[in-house]
C-alpha cells in the first residue's frame, strides 16, 4: 500500500504543476455544462412553440375525467405545448402496453380533476412508469406537464381572484373606489405568486405496481444535464490515466519503476489512484456548480436527491470504472495517437450511447442503440445518478447499477493487467 | 572474491528475432564489469533482463545467490538501475525526484532525507537540489539520473550508457563518481557503453558483445594482449601465398593473412585485397613491411595501423568498428 501511495503522491505533484491538466479537469466540464445548459434551455423554449408535424413523442393519457370541463382544455394545451402527441386510452390498455414495455410511461388524470379545480382544490396528476423507464424521459415529460399545469393553475387562480373582486364590488357598489387599478394589480400579482408557490395542479410519479410514490417536486434542466455531463467528463479521465502511463513510458521512467521492488498491480493501481482522487474532486466541483451557480444563471437548481451516501458511493464507483478503463486503454494503445483515437472512440461514442450527450429516451427509441447503450458503463452511471438525484432513491436501489459498474471495472482492470506491456 | 552476479545462458527473443543468444558471465563483488559493444548488440536487453524489466526467454541469473525470476522483489532491493533514458520527472525538483525513487525502496523519514543528501553530494548537485530538473543542462540531468539509481544504496549498480549526450566536463564528473562509488563504498558496477575509452578507464573486466553474443571476455590487459604488438592492414593489388609467407617472415611480424573483405570504410579500390599483419612490435614491423613492398615494387593502395586497444580488439574479432 505504501508503494501505491508513494506513486500517487508523485503523480499528484506532477499534475498540480500542469496547468493544462487543471483546465481539462475542472474548467472545461464547467464551461461545457454551462454552454450545453444554455443551448438546451433555448431549445426547450423554442420547442414549446407550436409544432404541427407529428414527429413528436407519443404520450399516452388515461383520462378518468373525460367529461370534465378543465380536462379537455388541459389535454389540448398539453398537445399544443409541443414535444408530445397526446393519445387517450383506457387504464387497462395503458397498463397492458406499459407491462409489455410498448410504452415507458403514461399520464393519469384523476376523475375529480375538473370538479376539484373548479372549487379551487389542488389535484394531483400521476406519471406511471415502467420499472425500466428512462428517467430522463420522465424528467422531460414532467417538465412539459409541469409547464402546462402551471399555466392552468395560474389562469384559474387569477380568474378566481378577479371573480372574487367582481363579486365584492357587485355586492357593494358604494365601494367602487375601494378597488382602484393599483389594488387590482396587487391582487393579480398576489394570485400569480400564490399559483407559483402553491400550484393547484401537482404531479407525482410512481413505478407501476409500486405502492410508494416517489415525488419529483422539481426536476430542473440542470438535473437532467449535469449528471450526464459529469459522467461524460469523469470517463474522459480514462484518457488521462492512459496518457499518464504513456508519458512514463516515453520518459523512460516506467523502466525504472518496473526495476523497483513494486508488484505490477501496485504500479497500475498507483497510476489509477491519483486520477481517481482528482476525478472525485472534479465530480464535486461539477455538482457544486450545478447546485449553486446554474440557479444564479436561471438554468435551474440541480436536484440533490435524498441520499448523499448513495451519491458519494456512486461517484466513487464511476471514477473507479473510468480509471480502470484508462488502464485498459493504455494496455491496448502503443502510441499517443492510438491512445487519443481509442479514447475518443470509447469515451465519446460510449458517452453518446450512454445518454451523456443526448437524453437516453431518444436513443432508446432505436432498438439497436437501446441494446448497445446497455453495453457501455456510461449508461449505468447516468442511470444511477438519475435514480439518486431525480427519483430520490437510496443506495439499495442503485446497487444493480453499481454492480454493473464494478463488473465493468473488474473487466477493464483485468484486461489491462493481462495485456499491459511493462517492458 | 564472492560472486555478486552469475549469469547462465541468458537469452531473449522478440517474436522470432533473437536479441540475446545465451550469454554467460559472472561479476565479482566490488568489481566494475564492462559490457562493450555497438548499438543493437544486446547490452541493454541483457541489463533489462537482469533488472527485472524484461522476462528472459531462456537461461537464468542469480544476484547474491537469489534467482532473479523466483525472488524478483528481494533481488530488486539489492540492485540499482541507471537507464539510458533520462528517467526523471522534469517538472519536479531534483530532490523531489530522489525522494520519490528512494521511497519506492522503503526508505522514509530521516533515513530517506540522509540518503538523498548523500547522493546529491556524490553527484555534486546539492546547491541545485530544489530546481526543477527541466531547468538543468544535459550533463546535470544525467547526474540526477545516476543519483536516482543510487539513493537506496544498491549492492550492484547497472549503468546503461550513462554518458550518452553528455559534455566532456560532466562526463569526467560521472567517471569520478563511478570510481568513487566503487573504491570508497565497494559498490559493484556493471557498465555498458559503446565508448571504448570509458570502458578502458573504468572497468576491471570487459565482455565484448556483438549480435547478442559475448565474443570475448577478460581483463582489458589480456584482451588487448590478443593483438600482440598491434595490427597492420595493407591494401595490395596482387596477393599470393609467396608474398604472404615472405611478409610473415619479416622481423617483428607474427603472421600475415588475407582478410576476405576490406575492413575500413576508407578502404582500397575494389580490386585490392587487404592483408592483415599481426605484429610483435608495430613500429619495427611497419618499417620492415613497407621496405619489403617497396623493394619488390608492389603498389600499396591503403595502409592502416591498429594500435593495441579495445577498439582494435573489436575490429580484429568482428571485422567492424564499434561505432559502425
Amino acid at each position: 500500500m505504501k508503494n501505491i501511495w508513494n506513486l500517487t503522491k508523485k503523480d499528484l505533484k506532477v499534475i498540480l504543476k500542469d496547468r493544462a491538466a487543471f483546465t481539462w479537469l475542472f474548467i472545461l466540464p464547467v464551461v461545457f455544462i454551462l454552454i450545453y445548459s444554455i443551448l438546451a434551455g433555448l431549445a426547450s423554449g423554442s420547442s414549446s412553440s407550436k409544432k404541427e408535424t407529428d414527429t413528436r413523442a407519443l404520450l399516452v393519457v388515461v383520462n378518468l375525467n373525460p367529461d370534465g370541463a378543465q380536462t379537455g382544455r388541459f389535454l389540448d394545451d398539453l398537445d399544443r405545448a409541443g414535444g408530445y402527441r397526446v393519445e387517450t386510452t383506457s387504464q387497462s390498455d395503458a397498463e397492458q402496453r406499459l407491462k409489455l414495455l410498448k410504452i415507458q410511461r403514461y399520464l393519469l388524470i384523476p376523475a375529480n380533476f375538473s370538479d376539484d379545480l373548479a372549487q379551487g382544490k389542488p389535484v394531483t396528476l400521476q406519471i406511471i412508469n415502467h420499472p425500466d423507464a428512462n428517467v430522463q424521459g420522465t424528467a422531460s415529460l414532467l417538465q412539459t406537464v409541469n409547464g402546462v399545469a402551471r399555466d392552468t393553475s395560474l389562469e384559474l387562480q387569477l380568474l378566481d381572484g378577479i371573480r372574487q373582486m367582481g363579486e365584492m364590488q357587485a355586492g357593494n357598489p358604494a365601494s367602487q373606489e375601494a378597488f382602484p387599478v393599483e389594488k387590482t394589480m396587487a391582487q393579480a400579482k398576489s394570485q400569480f405568486e400564490h399559483s407559483r408557490t402553491t400550484p393547484l395542479v401537482a404531479i407525482t410519479t410512481r413505478v407501476l405496481e409500486q405502492e410508494s410514490k416517489q415525488v419529483l417536486s422539481t426536476l430542473d434542466l440542470s438535473t437532467s444535464i449535469v449528471p450526464g455531463m459529469s459522467v461524460l467528463f469523469v470517463f474522459l479521465a480514462a484518457a488521462t490515466v492512459a496518457r499518464g502511463i504513456y508519458e512514463e513510458r516515453k520518459l523512460g521512467s516506467l523502466r525504472r519503476l518496473v526495476s523497483a521492488p513494486l508488484k505490477r498491480w501496485e504500479l497500475l493501481i498507483g497510476k489509477m489512484l491519483p486520477i481517481w482522487l482528482l476525478t472525485l474532486v472534479q465530480i464535486i466541483v461539477i455538482f457544486l456548480f450545478g447546485a449553486m451557480i446554474l440557479p444564479l444563471l436561471g438554468i435551474g437548481k440541480l436536484g440533490v436527491g435524498e441520499s448523499p451516501l448513495a451519491w458519494a458511493i456512486t461517484s466513487m464507483v464511476i471514477a473507479l470504472c473510468s480509471t480502470s478503463l484508462g488502464i485498459m486503454i493504455s494496455s491496448l494503445a502503443k502510441t499517443e495517437g492510438q491512445i487519443n483515437g481509442l479514447s475518443n472512440a470509447l469515451l465519446w461514442v460510449a458517452g453518446f450511447l450512454g445518454g451523456a450527450l443526448l437524453p437516453s429516451f431518444l436513443i432508446q427509441q432505436i432498438p439497436m442503440l437501446n441494446v448497445l447503450s446497455r453495453l457501455v458503463p456510461q449508461s449505468w452511471a447516468i442511470r444511477a445518478y438519475y435514480d439518486i438525484l431525480a427519483r430520490g432513491t437510496g443506495l439499495v436501489e442503485v446497487l444493480p447499477s453499481l454492480g454493473m459498474l464494478l463488473l465493468f471495472s473488474a473487466i477493464f482492470f483485468f484486461i489491462g493487467l493481462r495485456r499491459f506491456k511493462f517492458e | 572474491m564472492p560472486k555478486i552476479l552469475e549469469v547462465e545462458n541468458l537469452a531473449k527473443k522478440f517474436g522470432e528475432l533473437p536479441a540475446v543468444k545465451g550469454v554467460s558471465f559472472s561479476v565479482e563483488a566490488g568489481e566494475i564489469f564492462g559490457l562493450l559493444g555497438p548499438n543493437g548488440a544486446g547490452k541493454t536487453t541483457t541489463i533489462s533482463m537482469l533488472t527485472g524489466v524484461l522476462a528472459p526467454s531462456g537461461g537464468s541469473a542469480r544476484i547474491n545467490g537469489l534467482d532473479i525470476a523466483k525472488e524478483p522483489i528481494k533481488v530488486k532491493h539489492m540492485i540499482g538501475l541507471v537507464p539510458q533514458d533520462l528517467a526523471l520527472y522534469p517538472t519536479l525538483s531534483a530532490r523531489a525526484n530522489l525522494i520519490f525513487f528512494g521511497s519506492l525502496y522503503g526508505l522514509e523519514g530521516k533515513q530517506l532525507k540522509e540518503r538523498v543528501d548523500d547522493v546529491l553530494e556524490v553527484v555534486a548537485l546539492t546547491d541545485r537540489q530544489h530546481d526543477a530538473v527541466e531547468k538543468f543542462s544535459g550533463g546535470m540531468k544525467r547526474r540526477v539520473n545516476i543519483a536516482a539509481g543510487l539513493v537506496h544504496q544498491p549492492q550492484l549498480l547497472f549503468l546503461d550508457e550513462p554518458t550518452v549526450g553528455v559534455d566532456p566536463q560532466s562526463r569526467n564528473h560521472i567517471f569520478e563518481s563511478v570510481l568513487k562509488l566503487n573504491r570508497e563504498r565497494g559498490m559493484s558496477i556493471i557498465y555498458t557503453s559503446h565508448y571504448m575509452e570509458e570502458v578502458e578507464l573504468l572497468c576491471n573486466r570487459v565482455a565484448i558483445v556483438d549480435q547478442g553474443q559475448i565474443i570475448a571476455m577478460d581483463t582489458i590487459k589480456d584482451l588487448v594482449g590478443m593483438l600482440g604488438g598491434g595490427i597492420i592492414q595493407v591494401g595490395l593489388r596482387q596477393v599470393d601465398e609467396t608474398l604472404l609467407n615472405s611478409l610473415g617472415k619479416l622481423e617483428a611480424v607474427k603472421s600475415a593473412s588475407v582478410v576476405s573483405q576490406p575492413t575500413q570504410s576508407d578502404s582500397p579500390q575494389p580490386e585490392s585485397s587487404v592483408v592483415k599483419i599481426e605484429a610483435e612490435n608495430s613500429r619495427t614491423a611497419i618499417v620492415n613491411v613497407l621496405g619489403y613492398l617497396n623493394d619488390h615494387d608492389i603498389t600499396i593502395t591503403s595502409l592502416d595501423i591498429l594500435e593495441p586497444n579495445l577498439e582494435s580488439v573489436f575490429l580484429h574479432l568482428t571485422g567492424k568498428k564499434l561505432r559502425e
